[in-house]
């Protein structure tokens, strides 16, 4: 036993850092000398673990005895520094930090800290004769995100908004999130309507939507009952909202009516793997009725952000509102598909008069990854990134869209519009590309075009052409 | 005309929800937050309680169980542990759940017999078989060369037992000179070279590893450790000890959260029955009921036993003055 121990540590010395080894002087057969030796490099064992040593003893075997009692006492002791540091492992809190963002952490994940966000730098340029707007560089979004979960199944989230040079909550929410099939959602959260509406802003394939979101609702305040079924096969959102209009953010509500929001969406393939050819496809329907009155109306803006029609003073919301919004995608490797269709009905008055007017819009809008990234609803990461010393170009995607807003002639025809300052109809085509440095970054161009009908004195309103440009960086 | 029908509707619900209610209630379970050494026995406390619930009550009760240093243990419930009961090694540490986290009254020591404490025990020595070293009192611990096993008084309550033991001791040796009595624990502390967190890890310390000349441990531990390796340990009363008293409560807040505070009540109550006192006795734990503890007088070494109260001025002080940060434990260690 006691060679043994001698053997042990003669090894566990030797391999220990910072430990000579044994002298070439010493002579092989004096046990004395090397047990001295063994001391001497367990003594520095010892110091390392700091664990108090003990003076060595003159008798032979006392020493021995006292040496195996300091191998056991350096064993045990590495036993509960082991035990402590797993101990320590189930209760201390992980900092993280990754493509998505910032994360503190317990180390049940029962509770988590994130921080996130991104901005947009754009610049618009309007080109051709009689442009309406004027070019510029815009800070678009700037949008600090803070979110998190306490108690594991009750989630939170706040985005803020400094872009234009303006100040807004954008959304701030808390989700029950007890059961998957049905979860709760309180606060200022986006209105479960347009399919690129609820796309973030920093996954957009193009600067701007399309217009079809210029008629769904945007974010809003009230409750909202959601869930799953088949892992992420159908999906529902029914919701009770303070009620805006087309495209309109509000913190306030004037009046009793309130909006009822519903949508369903499906993905029938989604659980047969990313291989499948329809994992991709997505179709759904939404639907929203309200009673609103006397609240403002909306203006409906070009992705290059001129408004193009706006009600006449005096005209106010009177009675029903209604929207209507049939919806899909698809996403097959390189490429992807989007195509949106919203109506919006909404019962106006002025003082003479009272209409329901129904709006109408619609998009198909498709990109190509010429680098072969995957297309997805959500962010995509290039193959490689950008990176001139490893020679990484980031990804490659080639967009385009055709679009269409057609506003109730009845607007025009009973007097709540003018047709010399509003434009009845807005026809958009818009190509682009977009250059993916990373995940968390990208460049996007587009040029844009869009034709009108009406909206000037003498006819139709002049074309709209803008090299539209931005820098993004969302993480 | 749906009024009554709403009515009719209402009332066969909430009788089924009742009747599910009343059945669902017939399955209970409690969570006992307990000490290092006290495992096996409340294995068969649990079993023998279940059993008499069940016949006296016909419902079905799981008991689970919890182990770890006392302190180690009070600081799990004060941070969320669902403890319907806790039995731990010292009054300090359920203090310290009532004052921190308000789960159970400041006077929860007051609602059992015996300041809570249903089985009591004291501080003895677990030495080498045929006790090479010749360990018989206190003393022995700080000679020179004596390799002395005991856990972290930070982290266990055991370890806080076997400090103000020892204090105590060096107390009535140097008629009550502190700083003597300081330098005493500087000298045995000197002479410990591993601390556990709990007093169950100090065991496997000495008994498994091999490790140290003698324990200082909890009596019922000692004679556990005798159970299992007889052929390699001694026990070693000391002339002095302390009296250790380790109490129960029901932590009130939690229990009533779930509903078990009368099945908790009950339980802590059956430790004090003749069943639960035998089992504590077998367990050598000290009973606290005399016919009991008559019948197993032989047992237990005679040892003059000094209390917390007496010599300490009670938990609170004794913790301020010895363990808290900066205390004396901190400067001799």
């Amino acid at each position: 036993m006691k060679k043994f121990i001698i053997a042990f540590v003669i090894t566990a010395a030797a391999s220990a850092p910072g430990i000579p080894i044994l002298s070439a002087q010493t002579p092989a057969n004096s046990i004395d000398a090397r047990l001295a030796a063994i001391e001497q490099r367990l003594g520095i064992l010892e110091k390392q673990l700091g664990i108090q040593s003990t003076e060595p003893d003159s008798d032979l075997a006392t020493r021995l005895e006292a040496l195996d009692q300091q191998i056991r006492i350096v064993g045990r002791q590495r036993e509960l520094d082991q035990e402590a540091a797993a101990a320590k492992g189930t209760t201390t809190a992980i900092i993280d930090t990754s493509r998505d963002g910032f994360t503190i952490r317990s180390a049940d994940n029962n509770f988590q800290l994130r921080t996130g966000g991104y901005i947009q730098a754009d610049g618009r340029f309007f080109v051709g004769p009689n442009q309406v707007d004027s070019s510029a560089f815009v800070l678009r979004r700037i949008r600090p995100i803070v979110q998190g979960t306490v108690y594991k199944n009750i989630d939170f989230r706040i985005m803020t908004d400094f872009g234009s040079g303006n100040v807004i909550v954008q959304e701030a929410y808390a989700d029950l999130r007890y059961w998957k099939k049905a979860s709760l959602r309180f606060g200022k959260f986006k209105s479960p309507f347009g399919l690129e509406r609820l796309q973030s802003a920093a996954d957009m394939t193009f600067v701007d939507r399309g217009l079809p979101t210029a008629l769904a609702p945007n974010r809003d305040e009230g409750i909202q009952l959601y869930g799953d079924f088949n892992d992420g096969a159908l999906s529902y959102s029914v919701a009770v909202m303070n009620g805006v209009v087309d495209g309109g953010i509000n913190d306030t509500d004037t009046n009793d009516g309130k909006d009822w929001v519903a949508r369903i969406f499906a993905q029938p393939f989604v659980k047969n793997g990313a291989h499948h050819a329809f994992s991709g496809l997505g179709f759904g329907l939404a639907a929203s009725r309200g009673r609103q009155s006397g609240t403002i109306l909306p203006t409906y803006k070009t992705v290059g952000q001129s408004t193009f029609f706006t009600y006449s003073a005096g005209v106010t919301a009177g009675g029903d509102r209604q929207r209507f919004g049939p919806q899909a995608y698809y996403y097959a490797g390189p490429i992807g598909i989007l195509a949106e269709y919203t109506a919006s009905a909404q019962d106006i008055r002025n003082s003479t008069a009272a209409e329901t007017i129904t709006n109408r819009a619609w998009q198909v809008a498709g990109s190509y990854f010429l680098t072969g990234e995957n297309k997805s609803y959500r962010t995509i990461s290039p193959i490689t990134s950008f990176d001139p010393a490893t020679h990484g170009k980031g990804a490659l995607e080639l967009t385009a869209r055709v679009g269409e807003l057609t506003v109730d002639s009845s607007a025009f025809d009973r007097g709540f519009a003018n047709i010399a300052t509003s434009a009845h109809v807005a026809r958009e085509w818009i190509a682009g590309v977009n250059w993916y440095l990373n995940r968390n970054s990208k460049f996007v161009i587009d040029y844009e075009q869009t034709r009108f009908t009406g909206g000037n004195a003498g006819g139709n309103r002049a074309t709209e052409r803008g090299l539209l440009t931005r820098f993004q960086v969302a993480f | 005309m749906s009024l009554i029908k709403h009515k009719s509707f209402a009332a066969l619900f909430l009788t089924f929800a009742l009747m599910a209610g009343v059945l669902y209630s017939a399955d209970f379970k409690l969570l006992n937050v307990s000490y290092d050494p006290t495992r096996e026995f409340y294995v068969e406390i649990n079993a023998a309680f279940i059993k008499a619930w069940k016949a006296k009550t016909g419902d079905n009760v799981t008991i689970n169980q919890s182990h770890d240093g006392s302190g180690k243990q009070a600081r799990s419930v004060i941070d969320g542990l669902q403890a319907d009961v806790v039995t731990l090694a010292l009054a300090y540490d359920i203090d310290a759940i009532a004052q921190r986290s308000n789960l159970l009254p400041a006077n929860w020591q007051t609602r059992l017999a015996n300041n809570s404490s249903p089985y009591t025990s004291t501080i003895v020595f677990l030495v080498r078989k045929g006790n090479p070293k010749k360990i018989k009192d206190w003393n022995d611990l700080v000679r020179p060369g004596i390799s002395v096993i005991t856990p972290n008084p930070k982290t266990s309550g055991g370890a806080r037992w076997n400090y103000l033991a020892a204090w105590g001791y060096a107390l009535q040796q140097n008629a009550n000179n502190e700083a003597k009595a300081l330098e005493f624990e500087r000298q045995l502390f000197k002479n410990v070279p591993v601390l556990d967190t709990g007093a169950r890890g100090s065991t496997i310390t000495f008994v498994q590893r091999g490790i140290g000349d003698v324990l200082i441990a909890w009596e019922n531990e000692a004679y556990l450790a005798m159970d299992t390796a007889k052929d390699k340990v001694d026990i070693v009363v000391p002339s002095v000890s302390i009296l250790a008293e380790p109490p129960v409560a029901v932590v009130d807040k939690v229990a009533n959260k779930r509903g078990t505070a009368a099945i908790a009540k009950a339980y802590l109550d059956f430790l004090y029955t003749p069943e639960g006192q035998e089992i504590a006795a077998k367990h050598h734990f000290r009973p606290r009921l005399k016919t009991v503890a008559d019948k197993h007088a032989g047992q237990f070494a005679p040892v003059k036993l000094f209390t917390i109260d007496d010599t300490f001025g009670g938990w609170a002080k004794a913790q301020k003055k010895h363990f808290d940060d900066g205390g004396t434990f901190d400067q001799v260690y």
